[in-house]
């Protein structure tokens, strides 16, 4: 070890009481946009608002699954220390999977979608992207949402919601999505549909 | 009565916290485990999670599950307050608002509307709630099949298949023995047109309430470990037959203390003669309208 591995909250119980709060807002109300509510570093191509998700969510008990470019020391090290975390190679194993950019639908296609008795097994994907202030916009609708809920992405690759679609229909089995940019995140829990798509 | 006990003060301001506890009681990684189901429930609404519930310094039956919940979602910008059966000061309700205050250090209300974070026990209040609130209940038992079928193994199969035909035939032998449906509290609503959902022991006057609601509603099974949620905005509809139509409870008469026509009633026995008064069970909502009149 040359270095010591990036730290956690400066104040872990009340940082990570907030950051779960904007989590379990952006959860209960899809797309919309929610700022980071402490100021992390980037921990090599772990993004801020990733970062914020590992350190609320993350801990001995959850296997997490780290895309080729995140899958270096640095951050391997930052999940080890920080979280306990066990690393996996293995898709279905995974409880959280984290992606430094967006996967291609077969990249996801070994993920744990859960099963008919216990829909909650599924995989939790963390996908960076590179802004939620822009890019092309998508109406969604579904539970938490009033009416409709535009979203506006850079980042996402073209098959990206035709895959979401397809995930939409195997409820209650599928996997929830949070989308982390530098600044901010949301969430795209598996109800959540897409109303239409420019 | 109630009403005169409580004080007229909106927010009891945030206090130290006892510095012999983490932030609201549980530790860190408890709170990570119960974190991960929250948002699992709310991503799969009426949907059943099981969850590595906690000892906590109370008993079953007072409110373990929804203590864990509120402790794992507070933040301390947080207003709290706690209704057991409508009331504020009700001895459950006192000791977990009391339970808040010295571990979490965290400010209290007893007015619906100022607060962020409501724990209840078998009441949903009259005041409409808002967007960004938060309400949880405290769950005896989660399973709305569990008394027509006692396997766990069977009714998560049932859950998985939809099937729900065993409810139906319940609610109909309420209709054939009594003429209506009999169930009167933890009235079993589906939700999002998917899951059949207990709504834990609330009246079926406040079913209702938890259609559409702007509020995120959370669920706590201590005993039976469990956790499920609502999302706002989520459909909820009491499951009925039509030609036997869902209904609420009605009275013959309002409130005789505030006039209220249109909230939960309890009965008082108020002497050994037998004589009785109606009173609204939601005690805020009791105490702000008589207010408003004197």
């Amino acid at each position: 070890m040359n270095s010591l591995p990036a730290t956690g909250f400066p104040n872990p119980s009340e940082d990570a009481a907030h950051s779960f709060r904007s989590l379990l807002t952006a959860m209960s109300h899809p797309a919309s946009i929610q700022p980071l509510t402490t100021n992390l570093p980037s921990v090599a191509k772990l993004n801020p608002a990733a970062s914020l998700i590992a350190l609320t969510l993350v801990d001995h008990e959850s296997t997490v699954w780290l895309d080729d470019d995140l899958d270096d020391e640095t951050v391997k090290q930052f999940f080890k220390f920080n979280c306990s975390a066990p690393l996996t190679k293995q898709p279905n194993q995974a409880m959280l999977a984290f992606f430094s950019h967006c996967p291609s639908p077969q990249d996801l296609s070994g993920f744990n979608k859960g099963n008919a008795t216990y829909p909650d097994a599924s995989t939790t994907l963390i996908i960076q992207v590179k802004s939620l202030n822009h890019g092309n916009a998508v109406t969604l609708t579904g539970p938490g949402i009033q009416t409709e809920q535009a979203l506006k992405v850079d980042g996402l690759n073209k098959n990206f919601w035709p895959w979401f679609k397809t995930n939409q229909t195997i409820f209650p089995l599928g996997n929830d999505v949070i989308l982390a940019a530098p600044d901010c995140l949301t969430a795209l829990p598996r109800t959540t549909k897409i109303a239409e798509a420019n | 009565m109630s009403q005169s006990i409580i004080s007229p003060a909106i927010i009891s301001p945030a206090t130290q916290i006892d510095p012999n506890y983490n932030f609201a009681y549980l530790n860190e990684q408890t709170k990570k485990m119960i974190r991960r189901a929250l948002l699992k429930a709310i991503a799969i609404p009426g949907y059943q999670v099981p969850f590595a519930g906690r000892e906590m310094p109370m008993p079953y039956g007072w409110g373990t599950g929804g203590v864990q919940i509120t402790a794992s979602i507070l933040t301390p910008d947080d207003v709290l307050k706690v209704i057991d059966q409508g009331a504020d000061d009700t001895t459950n309700a006192v000791s977990i608002r009391k339970f808040f205050q010295r571990t979490a250090g965290i400010a209290t209300t007893l007015n619906t509307s100022t607060a962020t974070v409501i724990q209840t026990r078998h009441r949903i209040p009259e005041q409409k709630l808002q967007q960004g609130q938060i309400l949880v209940y405290q769950v005896p038992i989660p399973e709305p099949l569990r008394f027509l079928e006692p396997r766990e193994t069977e009714t998560r199969k049932m859950h998985a298949f939809e099937d729900y035909g065993l409810m139906h035939v319940k609610l109909y032998e309420d209709i054939s023995q009594h003429g209506h449906i009999a169930t009167t509290y933890a009235y079993p609503v589906m939700v999002e047109d998917r899951y059949v959902m207990d709504p834990s022991p609330i009246p079926k006057f406040d079913n209702p309430k938890m259609n559409n609601n702007p509020a995120l509603q959370l669920f706590g099974a201590g005993r039976e470990k469990r956790i499920y949620a609502i999302p706002p905005y989520t459909k909820v509809v009491s499951l009925d037959f039509e030609d036997h139509p869902f209904e609420i409870q009605a009275w013959d008469q309002p409130c005789e203390i505030c006039g209220a026509g249109d909230s939960f009633l309890d009965e008082v026995i108020m002497d050994d003669q037998g004589t009785r008064m109606f009173v609204c069970s939601d005690s805020d909502y009791c105490q702000s309208r008589s207010e408003v009149q004197s």
